[in-house]
């Protein structure tokens, strides 16, 4: 999936509710909003919740997003994407 | 996508100008992993910092119990970065960094460089460290969101 270019970036902390996975924190340009799908690393993820974690600063803006783990994707290494 | 471009959207270089940013890209050294490679290892020696341009890495933290497996603490992705508590407080790495993405793409920039810059232009390094104390922060609350 191509960002689109320009506008905010947004800093998103991702937890994964009910697992021992970490989470992940990464930037991207693209806001993540409720029902989206990703994959980060090599699992798959629904987004159940997006949260403003603290205020903006410049361009940056800081988000908390729940995710619901939906298992390991059937991708390669090579094709894993981070968002 | 160029240097700079990258530089833009990454939260530590907030604040800088263009000359700044031309200023950092000049220090930065490009580094690519393969999925499981380790980039850092906990409790060697640090002298540089990393800025993730692609792909993701992983946190891994042995406690002090010996015992203890190692424990994965976080996920990092773009535009995050790593070793900079090394480049703070000069201590020994806190954690191994282990890339998870085939082709983690990242930017090594050395402390005593680094630092330079930040003394030679003082605007620019308080910018900097204010923006490196808000990204600690923001890891503190991931871990307390994420019950680790």
């Amino acid at each position: 999936m191509t960002e689109p270019a320009g506008g905010p970036i947004f800093k998103v902390s991702y937890v994964v509710q009910g697992s021992e996975h970490p989470g992940t924190i990464l930037n991207t340009r693209r806001r993540p909003c409720v029902g989206d799908r990703l994959v980060l690393g090599d699992q798959a993820f629904l987004v159940v919740e997006v949260l403003d974690l603290i205020p903006a600063r410049g361009e940056f803006v800081f988000l908390h997003v729940t995710l619901q783990s939906e298992g390991r994707q059937a991708v390669s290494p090579a094709t894993a994407r981070s968002a | 996508m160029d240097l700079l471009e990258i530089l833009r959207d990454v939260d530590l270089l907030e604040g800088l100008s263009e000359g700044d940013l031309r200023q950092v890209a000049r220090l930065c050294r490009e580094r690519r992993f393969r999925a499981g490679e380790t980039i850092t290892r906990q409790g060697e020696p640090g002298n540089e910092l990393y800025i993730i341009c692609d792909g993701l890495v992983e946190i891994l933290v042995t406690p002090a119990s010996a015992a203890a497996p190692p424990r994965a603490v976080v996920n990092l992705g773009r535009g995050q970065l790593f070793g900079e508590m090394a480049l703070v407080d000069l201590g020994p790495r806190s954690a191994t960094v282990r890339a998870i993405a085939e082709n983690t793409l990242v930017q090594a920039i050395g402390r005593e460089e680094f630092q330079a810059l930040c003394d030679a232009e003082p605007r620019l390094g308080y910018a900097v460290m204010r923006n490196m104390a808000a990204d600690l922060s923001f890891k503190l609350r991931h871990s307390h969101l994420s019950g680790r």
